[in-house]
């Protein structure tokens, strides 16, 4: 082969090679930004499912309350008190507030905007796809976080927390000055682990309160059967059969969360796979993040 | 935001009443007693109501909602006092009324540290 035609050779392999690359690594990002946003639409279904079994709780206990309170001795009449009125839908989160509600999400949206800007890295440092609003975001994140408005259900970690989310939305905002995703995904591992750390403390938390409700309401569909039993006898094994029912499809599952908080992890090691590869490709704890992720999803959607 | 001493009673005070939540509800649902699976069903929705605000103020993420939810979890206690004196009345499982009512105890001394 002639000198010049083995250099154009050389140069064509080279360029396919880094081509190859470049679309391997997109590949990879798009799919850890798929993971991550499917970790996020479950983690919004679990802050949406407390907010929503408080309210149910509530009506349930008035409703408990309604159905024992004794009748007046003298008169023999059932007091006006407590009142129960089925139409109600009125409901106000004291357990988990909107504005608290509004604080978890921007902890989530953290990490899905992270990630939505390692995939628009990959396109090109100058590449200019994320979008203003999610810029826009990102401040008001950096913002409350340099106010220290985040706080962690986790002991003596707030200013941690604060410290990470001003990191990333830093990082979302100027993601540009990364060279490639390898050196983003490094610089931001800790503070990504940092995060996930409170999201995990946060709905542990919020399956103590998950759970605490659902003993509740067994507790009082227990002692309906109780009473059920002293009035009808055997046929009240009809109305143990419709209870079983009724829990089934009234309580929310509290173990998702150990699932959830599992789907989270996978968030941190597939990010520490991408700080550790150079070329994307298969990497298998994307892969992971995947698989886990449509799981979490799949089971908070079904959650009622 | 709160301090390290306030949190962690905070989450000491959750998993205290949780437990004695559990060990009621072992109670009701191992229970023959319609009267008394009523009483203590009562007693188990005010801890759970108890745990709400608990949660509330975990959940707390500036210094004006956490003194809030402080004051309303301290000018709870009488009732969580009065919730001990029932229980004791309530079960006749006087081991497992005494572990409940150590629980409470428990959560009670948390909150005093707020």
């Amino acid at each position: 082969m002639k000198p010049i035609f083995a250099l154009i050779a050389a140069i064509t392999s080279f360029s396919f090679s880094a081509c190859a690359g470049l679309t391997q690594m997109q590949d990879t990002a798009a799919k850890f930004d798929q993971g991550v946003h499917t970790v996020s639409t479950a983690e919004m279904n679990l802050f949406t499912q407390v907010q929503a079994a408080e309210c149910s709780r509530n009506f349930y206990v008035q409703g408990f309350d309604f159905a024992t309170v004794p009748r007046d001795k003298t008169t023999g009449k059932y007091p006006e008190r407590p009142p129960l009125d089925l139409r109600s839908n009125t409901c106000v989160h004291l357990e988990l507030t909107d504005e608290q509600l509004a604080l978890r999400q921007k902890l989530m949206q953290t990490i899905t905007l992270y990630a939505d800007a390692i995939q628009t890295l990959t396109n090109g440092t100058s590449d200019t796809n994320l979008s203003d609003e999610a810029k826009t975001v990102a401040g008001k994140i950096k913002d409350l976080g340099t106010q220290q408005k985040f706080t962690s259900t986790e002991v003596g970690v707030g200013a941690v927390l604060n410290a990470a989310l001003v990191t990333i939305a830093t990082m979302v905002i100027d993601h540009s000055s990364y060279k490639d995703v390898k050196s983003a995904a490094t610089a931001m591992q800790t503070p990504i682990t940092n995060v996930v750390k409170a999201l995990k403390a946060e709905n542990s938390a919020d399956a103590i309160g998950l759970a605490s409700k659902a003993d509740g309401l067994a507790n009082e569909m227990r002692t309906s059967l109780s009473a059920a039993r002293d009035n009808t006898g055997a046929a009240s094994f009809l109305d143990v059969v419709s209870t079983r029912m009724a829990l089934d499809s009234l309580i929310v599952t509290p173990p998702n969360v150990a699932q959830l908080n599992a789907t989270l992890d996978a968030v941190v090691k597939a990010n520490d796979a991408l700080a550790h590869s150079t070329n994307g490709g298969a990497i298998p704890e994307i892969a992971d993040l995947i698989s886990r992720a449509q799981q979490a999803s799949t089971l908070f959607n079904a959650s009622k | 935001m709160p301090t390290l001493n306030q949190q962690t009673a905070v989450a000491s005070a959750i998993d205290a009443i949780r437990t004695a939540e559990n060990l009621l509800t072992d109670q009701i649902q191992a229970s023959n007693d319609t009267l008394t699976a009523i009483k203590l069903t009562h007693e188990y929705n005010n801890l759970d109501s108890y745990l709400s605000e608990l949660l509330h103020a975990q959940n707390a993420a500036d210094d004006a909602t956490f003194a809030n939810a402080t004051d309303a979890l301290k000018s709870r206690t009488d009732g969580l006092q009065a919730d001990e004196a029932a229980i004791k009345k309530i079960m006749a499982d006087v081991a497992t009324a005494g572990k409940v009512i150590g629980y409470i105890t428990q959560a009670l001394g948390f909150i005093a540290k707020l």
